[in-house]
């Protein structure tokens, strides 16, 4: 009898398949986001739009600018690419990047799944860096739907030419969540239980967040800024400036590296007994 | 088969110790296991058997000492030895939405070794074909113990590692997985195991350990074992006319029930029968030494020693 062979025969392409129904679902969502912000603005069409704004009280424009970055002259492409910054989009962003995070140590023990796996000839640097690697490709295919999104929403509601700081808008969320995912991995990679891991994470990432929410809407907080990681992710001066920032992005690639190095280190001499 | 480097040990534990916080759950536990051999690693729950078979596996490592397989370090060289190691962990959940074909293809894929005992061994535990194309979080729990065992035996590993091998597998079943690890053992595979099945480890193994907090606390030779342990014999004589037994050395006890003797002996019985064959006997019952009581008379000895 002959072999039905597959093609899941690598720890990457397997941690990719197992989290299709995720990239399905985020890739959907995030279209249907975009689509639905280029319908308003469409639909308020851009004086109204950005008149609309303006009525809004000073605190709420400041949260707005604080947060989602609007800049009113830089039209729909501006305001879908600076809405990368909203909340539903981190997220979203976010949800996909833990869950990977998750599920490359903690889940797989929890499973038991790992038992097979490791009694195989294969290093366990080789196995989380695939999972880093797979974590990486799936963020980069959301990112890649987001960016396809956005230019899609320019083609059908406005006549507004692509720009190249959308593909940098895309390029520094890569790299944010990347740096999310990094930190998931980061925790489990010393864990066995995917809840605890989700729990820490997601408090880790909230904190970030409402520390860099807070350090632009209060001065008294603004030095904390630097120590958020999304005070490195800034949509709006990419769009303002056109410009690669290569500061923001060094920071996040530095970060992404060091935690995915430490989660390697403690995965490489940990115990799995469970 | 892949070529290890030659050794007369298989298994070697060298002094472990494996702390877990507070707990010892290894204490200085010595071990060999010779190739080619199946050993019997008994002990009950929480004795330390799972922490022993994952410092073999290279899951854990050893606080202190070390473990090492045809020579080389479980915990540094664990790649290399899992190139010809098979292992059946005593976990056998798995929620997978793959199907049994696509896991067993993608351990396949990891082991990077043609599986060509595997159509026979799936055919051998009785493993319905058409469940390969079923994802294995319908499986019960005997099938993914069966689907476990076909991905550790599949490319005719030289060192078997199985933790409860046949938890959770039909008395037809458990048979023929016990054939298979006799011709594995032929093969010159060296199999370790710990299981609570113990009349089947009796049978198959060469030898067996016991284990109890951590510690070794008798390694013993399965086909000597009936010169060490007591066993019990049962004489019915056509009358009342009985000899006297117990004054030969190797008797422990004997009670008289009307025309039968029990007696509980040890070692050779050449001078019991001497004594009896003058006599006409009805019948003669003499059990093996049972492993069962060998295993439980360490953990009375443990007890009385602990009272």
């Amino acid at each position: 009898m002959t072999r039905k062979k597959t093609i899941m025969l690598s720890v990457l392409n397997y941690t990719l398949w197992s989290h299709r129904g995720g990239l399905f679902f985020v890739s959907f969502s995030i279209i249907s986001f975009q689509v639905l912000i280029a319908l308003v603005w469409n639909s308020l069409g851009e004086t109204a739009a950005v008149g609309f704004i303006e009525l809004l009280p000073d605190d709420i424009k400041n949260l707005m600018e604080s947060q989602f970055g609007f800049i009113p002259s830089a039209g729909i492409g501006g305001w879908l690419a600076s809405l990368n910054r909203h909340p539903i989009y981190i997220v979203l962003f976010s949800t996909f990047a833990i869950s990977v995070g998750v599920s490359s140590v903690a889940r797989e023990i929890e499973t038991g799944s790992i038992l097979y796996v490791l009694s195989k000839p294969i290093s366990r640097s080789k196995f989380l860096f695939e999972k880093i690697v797979a974590a990486i490709i799936g963020i980069s295919i959301l990112n890649l739907v987001g960016l396809i999104g956005l230019l899609l929403s320019l083609v059908f509601f406005s006549n507004d030419n692509p720009q190249y700081s959308f593909f940098y808008v895309s390029l520094n969320s890569l790299l944010l969540f990347c740096t999310v995912n990094s930190i998931a991995v980061m925790i489990s990679a010393g864990s066995e239980d995917s809840g605890a891991v989700t729990g820490k994470t997601t408090a880790v990432i909230l904190a970030m967040y409402f520390i860099d929410f807070l350090s632009n809407v209060w001065p008294y907080v603004s030095p904390l800024g630097s120590i958020s990681i999304f005070h490195y992710y800034q949509p709006s001066k990419i769009i303002e400036n056109g410009l690669l920032p290569w500061s923001d992005f060094s920071v996040l690639i530095i970060l992404a590296v060091i935690f995915y190095g430490i989660a390697i280190f403690v995965f490489k001499s940990r115990d799995i007994s469970r | 088969m892949n070529n290890l480097p030659d050794s007369n040990l298989a298994i070697e534990f060298n002094e472990i110790t494996k702390r877990f916080s507070k707990i010892n759950a290894l204490n200085e536990l010595s071990l060999a296991v010779k190739s080619g051999e199946i050993f019997g690693f008994l002990g009950p729950n929480g004795a330390g058997k799972t922490t022993a078979i994952r410092i073999i596996t290279g899951f854990i490592k050893p606080t202190m000492g070390t473990v090492l397989i045809n020579g080389l370090d479980s915990w540094l060289d664990k790649e290399y030895i899992s190139q010809t190691l098979g292992f059946v962990p005593d976990n056998s959940n798995t929620f997978s939405s793959r199907s049994g074909a696509q896991l067993l293809e993608f351990w396949t894929g990891l082991q990077k070794t043609e599986p060509f005992m595997r159509e026979e061994i799936i055919d051998r535990l009785d493993f319905p074909r058409d469940a390969l194309d079923r994802p294995v979080r319908t499986y019960s729990q005997g099938m993914m113990k069966k689907l476990n065992i076909i991905q550790a035996f599949q490319n005719d590993p030289r060192i078997l590692v199985l933790d409860e091998p046949t938890s959770s597998l039909d008395p037809l079943v458990q048979k023929n997985f016990f054939e298979m690890l006799m011709e594995f053992k032929e093969k010159g595979a060296t199999i370790f195991m710990s299981s609570h099945a113990l009349a089947e480890v009796e049978k198959i193994c060469d030898r067996i350990g016991i284990i109890r907090k951590g510690k070794i606390i008798a390694t013993e030779n399965m086909s000597s074992i009936s010169a060490k342990y007591e066993r019990r014999m049962e004489i019915t004589f056509a009358d009342d006319n009985t000899p006297d037994l117990s004054s030969i050395p190797n008797v422990i006890k004997v009670v008289k029930k009307g025309n039968t003797l029990y007696l509980r002996v040890i070692g050779p019985v050449s001078a019991i029968i001497d004594r009896f064959s003058s006599y006409q006997i009805q019948d003669l019952v003499f059990e093996r030494a049972r492993l069962d009581d060998i295993f439980l008379s360490y953990y009375d000895e443990e007890k009385d020693n602990n009272a």
